[in-house]
């Protein structure tokens, strides 16, 4: 199969596999602008994060062939949960949001749909305060403020699922 | 952080995550309360095609029997099991006291339950409520009521309009007090919008046709069906669409009578107008025929499913339909005539193998049923009330 070359931001230089390189909708379209012989430049993205998608996409496509799940169908609940098993435990809420941007600057839209499940899952239970550090946003409320809407909706925050 | 990425991947995130959560994202900031009540959003995670519920509005004795009876809502999966989703706590009686003793649930559109107050008497008091966030509207009176245009049978019919991303309540009224060539085109009609939160006359119907009883409608194809009784002793269904406000006349089957039980439904995909009625055979034996439209408004593609005779040892119990689930099966109720029963039976139809399964209700008279979806809608209405 043939490669594609490209370059990240800090100068390494990776060879991907052509069906991987398609799969990115940015990448796709530097290659129908251009000659397939150079080298793509891809300045938003690092090359840890490069490792990590060629990563996912191995993983993706073992996954592919276990659950014989076309590539559009990848939605299942099967398949999102595997994925999540795998990669979940090592990384980091910091790392997870960088290659959320970088998947979606490269438009990888298998990659992005794990992703973002893996960033829903790290949220469901959590309490407010720690919302707030995942998300990393600023506490703008005022006391009274959100005292007014924990009232106004006491029962969604109590119950045995949330955890502390 | 999330706040600042782009739209389609915060909505994507958020949308994923169950309603409670996302109500206590609510108070994490002020940029991620206004993404979360934003009616884009509100729209997208509708879209996201959570848990097939089913909400059951009905009796049940309280855990003590000597403490009597009380009226229940709970919400079910719709699965075989019909496992208990959660009870519903609703207090009605911080809103209004219904004087006919209970409200009736009229219709279910995108999370939304619309409640009549006019199981016998018309008290013209009507109620959306959103069960998962806990919020309700009430709506004013409407326009047409006794004292402004006599005495009148009503039935009111509820969904939503895509183009201006709104949900309406459309009351059909069958004026009684009509004299000469008015007398022909008795039913006139009004609309509620959410969005306004009043009512607009839409004047007559058009077509000569009588409303004669609180009828169950179906939302369906951006329209909201009823059967009606035209003038001639026929039947045919009417629909309304939602973004022409215009009505128009639905054939039934070639061939059939509707009696007066007959209702329409939609079938369990959402795919085509279904449609419950009743015949008598020469032995005066009741039957109940589902049917299917195959192409919308063609008379021709009506199709049969399945004929259901009487059911019970001696044939005397007649099936009442309730909805369709999401696997194409039916809920019926098998009660015995003529005689008050405390319980029901609840069964479960598939029209393909006519087989019947018992549906387990715990001892409870089912008022109704139907299929139900978890939404947020509402959670952008600055006047809907705590429930």
């Amino acid at each position: 199969m043939k490669k594609i070359s490209v370059r990240t931001s800090d100068g390494q230089e990776f060879e991907l596999e052509e069906n991987l390189a398609m799969e990115s909708a940015t990448i796709k379209t530097s290659l129908d602008a251009f000659s397939r012989d150079d080298i793509i430049l891809l300045p938003n993205v690092n090359s840890w994060e490069m490792v990590k998608i060629i990563e996912f996409f191995t993983k993706v496509q073992e996954l592919e062939t276990k659950f014989g799940v076309k590539f559009m169908e990848k939605k299942e609940g099967r398949f999102l949960e595997a994925f999540q098993a795998e990669f979940d435990k090592d990384l980091s809420d910091d790392n997870l949001y960088c290659l959320l941007w970088t998947v979606d600057y490269l438009g990888i839209e298998v990659l992005l749909e794990n992703l973002c499940h893996l960033m829903a899952e790290r949220t469901k239970n959590k309490t407010v305060e720690s919302c707030r550090n995942l998300f990393g946003v600023q506490h703008d409320y005022t006391p009274e403020e959100e005292a007014e809407i924990r009232e106004d909706y006491s029962w969604a925050f109590e119950g045995p699922e949330i955890e502390e | 952080m999330i706040d600042s990425f782009p739209e389609e991947i915060s909505h994507d995130i958020l949308s994923r995550l169950p309603i409670k959560c996302l109500i206590r994202c609510t108070s994490v900031s002020k940029p991620l309360l206004s993404i979360i009540k934003n009616s884009g959003f509100i729209r997208t995670h509708l879209r996201r095609r959570h848990e097939t519920l089913l909400l059951l509005h009905s009796r049940c004795y309280r855990a003590s029997m000597h403490e009597g009876t009380e009226e229940v809502y709970r919400l079910h999966c719709d699965n075989p099991a019909f496992d208990e989703y959660c009870r519903i706590d609703f207090q009605v009686d911080r809103m209004v006291d219904p004087i006919n003793g209970r409200f009736r649930v009229a219709g279910i559109c995108d999370g939304l339950v619309c409640l009549a107050d006019d199981l016998i008497s018309k008290a013209l008091s009507y109620i959306i409520w959103n069960p998962t966030i806990r919020k309700a509207v009430m709506l004013p009176r409407p326009g047409f009521t006794f004292t402004t245009h006599g005495p009148f049978e009503d039935s009111i019919g509820f969904g939503f309009d895509a183009m201006t991303n709104d949900y309406k309540v459309v009351r059909l009224v069958t004026l009684e007090n009509l004299v000469d060539e008015d007398a022909e085109n008795p039913t006139v009609a009004e609309v509620y919008s959410l969005a306004t939160g009043s009512w607009r006359s839409l004047g007559s119907v058009g077509l000569p046709c009588k409303i004669f009883c609180t009828r169950p409608h179906a939302f369906f194809n951006g329209n909201i069906h009823w059967v009606v009784h035209a003038v001639a002793s026929f039947y045919f269904i009417l629909a309304f669409d939602l973004d022409s406000e215009s009505f128009r006349k639905i054939l039934i089957p070639i061939g059939t009578e509707l009696g007066f039980n007959s209702r329409v439904s939609v079938t369990g995909d959402g795919k085509y107008l279904a449609l419950f009625t009743w015949y008598n055979d020469k032995n005066d034996i009741s039957y109940l025929d589902i049917w299917v439209m195959k192409e919308y408004c063609q008379q021709e593609s009506w199709t049969k499913m399945i004929t259901l005779a009487p059911q019970g040892p001696e044939g005397s119990v007649r099936p009442k339909p309730f909805c369709f689930r999401k696997s194409g099966e039916v809920f019926l109720e098998l009660r015995e005539p003529y005689f008050y029963r405390r319980y029901q039976t609840l069964v479960s139809l598939d029209p393909v193998s006519q087989q019947m399964n018992n549906v387990d209700i715990l001892d409870c008279e089912c008022y109704s049923l139907d299929s139900y979806e978890e939404s947020l809608v509402l959670l952008d209405v600055e006047n809907a009330v705590s429930c």
